[in-house]
């Protein structure tokens, strides 16, 4: 069983992560998102979509960016992030309806 | 998918779109333990393995612990200064509890770092305060004479890339060495000049790996009668003429060689300044040149007065 | 009965000796601390492509009299300073100063360099590999020594003793797992029963996974002729193997390998075939004699002798009399007598104007592989048949090939096991 995140009050899981040091460092030095904003997202209140063979997410991050991420879910579960970057102001109200 | 077509989503606004999506798939929990792999150069891999040792531990345990001391430590790590060329060719792969890799990200977050690169300089803080404490030197000094062995035979001589004689591959090298750092030489004054036991123990080691003609990389199992045959062959019988020893590369040599030359920018440049060295001193008068230009190493030769006169004769010569 | 396989172990004493290591014809290597000084990068070679396990011993006792680390010239040489100056790191010790029992001064710097003596077992080969070997494929394995060898004295007297006691305790408490202990024991003490139990308080039991006996000046022949001294050497083995610890020796020969019965599980020995009853010092330069061992008579005769034994043998009779090792049986296979090869020699002149014969350079390679053949032979025979079965068979072999007067050794041989 995985470990519960804090944040929203609800019973949620965090998914394991790929990381390497290429998508790594380029969502930091490039979009200015480090591993750990990206991965709280998915472990706060949240909303996602699949779009083709990608998956969206608006999601926050412990300290209130508000995000916009592209990810994968590979076998097992397995999450790899591709990008990210702050929500529009469009996003925001998107997120606030949708979000859980 | 490539990396341009996913940022290229960036780009949009989703909030119209976002309610005709399908939903994502759930999210599934992930295992109590993790891993983290660093990319590192062979050479920072094999520090940590050296040091492993020393410390009777499995070198990535204690990678491990150097990363969770880490953690611990309010201060930054000291980043090892100026960075390498050399390629990142090898996996340092870290088991880790989540708690620990959690941690990890955090304090990234925090020093706004990718936490790949935190985690190896935090090792590498550490590879060098236990390196030190053990007194172990990793600091680049001269390159080894292995090495230089190894490209010089690569490089083209005036009748092909052999060097004849150990006599003439102990002075080429020690010209090469004087030429790339004089001051940290391992050549000593001796009996025909400027010695290194590094030269035979090098060359030798280059035969047992079957890099030199001649010789074949020494078979696992017990030898055959021609195995056994193959080395005495190039030992002296009772009529042979004292052979001078031919040290060249064979095929297997020379694609080590060319690998070493292309691993980094370093040796490339290496491989062309020994090239240039062998073509200004593998000369026939190699010997007296030695002694005239480095007198100090030659005050214990047994053939210094011999070389001193033909030298003078030469010169009274030229006069 | 002791029934499980002869331990067969080969000493690396020169950078030579690494072109005949080879797996299948030894179980383990162990290469001299001097030697690894010598050529650290071939010895490395030469361990990673075999595959077998090895030993580093630290001949520590080699700095307890200067002529033995110094040349003719009085200096220390080169592979000796470099491995005192790796035993004395964070040390006082002036280890090239002289006798070592002098220039150590007081415990606590013997238990330092017990410690660094066991680091350097450890580490050595480890050390940091070349660009060239890292961009090698076959450079993967790394050399981690299967044992840790105790740094010992030879124990001359009972200074000596107390300080290998200190060492042998040192050295439990640095290593992290049950070390191997060195005992070398002088002739002189080896004959006095009170001096031979002296020795043996000095090393324990704890924390010790085997012993490794040696006594210089012991040569196959003392061993034969004296039976006070082979009841001497067999009361230590005795008295060291009822501690349940295996026992072996540093320099086997035929007699200490037939003692597998008895004690006896491992056996050390080095590639030079000429029995000098090992002295704790190197030997120094010298034209080699001619001669080449004979299995057939278990020791070495000169060439004259084994070309009068071997030559006319056909290749049946002389692998049933005088050898059956792979090389000798390879020569005759590829149409050659084996003694042509083995009994090459040349003349070499001196400058007073005389001179003398000695094995070519070709010879001395064959030699050394027929001598380690032939001694794996002997250590498979005795790992596997009772000693006195297999000094039997050897007796008639020697009667068949040399008469009755090569069989008096091994009768003596078989009298003494009987007895003990």
């Amino acid at each position: 069983m995985g470990s519960r995140a804090k944040g929203g009050g609800q019973d949620r899981y965090r998914p394991e992560f790929e990381w390497d040091e290429h998508n790594e460092e380029k969502l930091l030095l490039r979009h200015n998102v480090s591993a750990l904003e990206a991965e709280q997202c998915f472990a706060n209140p949240h909303t996602a979509r699949r779009h083709g063979d990608d998956l969206l997410m608006l999601g926050v991050t412990d300290e209130g960016r508000m995000l916009f991420l592209v990810y994968e879910q590979k076998p097992g579960g397995v999450v790899r992030v591709y990008s990210a970057r702050e929500m529009t102001d469009k996003e925001r109200r998107t997120y606030r309806r949708h979000a859980r | 998918m490539s990396s341009d077509r996913r940022d290229s989503l960036l780009d949009a606004d989703w909030s119209t779109a976002w309610d005709t999506l399908p939903e994502a798939p759930a999210l599934v929990p992930r295992p109590k333990t993790a891993q983290i792999t660093l990319r590192v150069p062979a050479s920072l891999l094999a520090r940590i393995k050296t040091v492993a040792a020393a410390r009777s531990l499995p070198y990535h345990a204690l990678a491990r612990s150097w990363l969770v001391d880490g953690l611990r430590n309010v201060r930054e790590p000291e980043p090892a200064g100026v960075a390498s060329d050399e390629p990142q060719a090898e996996q340092l792969n870290i088991k880790l509890d989540q708690e620990v890799l959690d941690h990890l990200k955090v304090r990234a977050n925090e020093l706004r770092r990718p936490y790949h690169r935190l985690a190896r300089e935090w090792i590498e803080t550490a590879l060098g305060r236990e390196e030190e404490s053990l007194g172990i030197d990793a600091s680049p000094r001269r390159p080894p004479i292995k090495d230089l062995m190894v490209l010089l035979l690569h490089t083209p001589g005036k009748d092909g890339t052999a060097v004849r004689g150990t006599t003439r591959l102990q002075k080429l090298l020690f010209v090469i060495e004087q030429k790339l750092a004089a001051e940290s030489t391992s050549f000593y004054a001796f009996n025909y000049g400027p010695f290194n036991e590094e030269v035979n123990d090098a060359a030798h080691a280059l035969r047992l790996a079957g890099f030199l003609s001649g010789a074949e990389p020494t078979g696992a199992g017990p030898p055959s009668f021609a195995e056994m045959m193959a080395t005495a062959v190039e030992r002296s019988g009772p009529r042979d003429e004292v052979d001078v020893e031919e040290y060249a590369l064979n095929e297997r040599g020379h694609a080590a060689a060319e690998r070493l030359r292309q691993s980094s920018h370093a040796y490339e440049q290496l491989y062309a300044y020994v090239r240039s060295l062998r073509e200004e001193w593998d000369t026939p008068d190699l010997i007296d040149r030695v002694y005239e230009t480095y007198p100090k190493y030659t005050e214990r030769s047994l053939i210094r007065h011999k070389v001193t006169k033909r030298l003078d004769s030469r010169r009274s010569h030229d006069l | 009965m002791n029934r499980t396989p002869l331990h067969h172990m080969v000493r690396i004493r020169r950078t030579d000796d690494l072109t005949f290591v080879r797996a299948g014809i030894m179980d383990e290597i162990i290469v001299n601390a001097n030697q690894l000084e010598n050529s650290p990068d071939s010895t490395a070679t030469a361990l990673r492509q075999t595959t077998l396990p090895f030993t580093v011993d630290p001949v520590l006792y080699r700095f307890q009299l200067p002529q033995w680390w110094r040349n003719e010239k009085g200096k220390s040489k080169r592979n000796y300073a470099r491995l005192g100056a790796a035993y004395v790191k964070d040390t006082n010790i002036q280890i090239t100063a002289g006798p070592l029992v002098e220039t150590v001064p007081n415990d606590d710097e013997w238990c330092i360099l017990a410690a660094n003596v066991l680091g350097y077992q450890r580490s050595r080969l480890l050390q940091m590999p070349t660009q060239l070997d890292l961009l090698n494929e076959d450079h993967g394995r790394e050399l981690h020594p299967v044992r840790l060898v105790a740094p010992a004295l030879v124990a001359v007297s009972a200074t000596e003793d107390r300080i290998n006691r200190l060492l042998v305790e040192a050295s439990a408490g640095a290593a992290a797992a049950p070390i191997a202990v060195p005992m070398i024991v002088p002739l002189d003490r080896l004959q006095d029963a009170r001096e031979r139990d002296r020795v043996l308080a000095t090393v324990p039991t704890d924390g010790i996974s085997s012993y490794f006996l040696w006594t210089p000046g012991v040569t196959e022949e003392l061993l034969l002729s004296d039976r006070e001294i082979f009841d001497a050497v067999l009361c230590l083995i005795g008295t060291l193997a009822d501690r349940g610890i295996p026992v072996g020796h540093l320099h086997g020969n035929y007699v200490i390998a037939a003692l597998h019965d008895l004690g006896v599980s491992a056996v050390v020995h080095h590639l030079g075939w000429i029995d000098k009853g090992e002295p704790v010092e190197q030997q120094r330069g010298g034209l080699r004699s001619c001669q080449t061992y004979v299995p057939g008579v278990r020791h070495c005769v000169r060439f004259e002798q084994a070309n009068s034994l071997g030559r006319t043998l056909d290749a049946d009779a002389y692998a049933e009399r005088y050898c059956e090792c792979a090389f000798c049986a390879g020569s005759f296979s590829a149409g050659e007598h084996p003694l042509d090869l083995l009994l090459e020699d040349q003349y070499v002149p001196f400058e007073d104007g005389r001179g003398r014969r000695t094995p070519t350079g070709r010879a001395v390679a064959l030699n050394t592989w027929h001598y380690l053949l032939s001694r794996r032979l002997e250590m498979q025979a005795f790992s596997n048949l009772p000693a006195v079965d297999v000094i039997d068979r050897d007796m008639e072999r020697a009667a068949a090939l040399a008469g009755s007067r090569d069989t008096s050794r091994l009768r003596r041989l078989a009298t003494q096991l009987h007895s003990a």
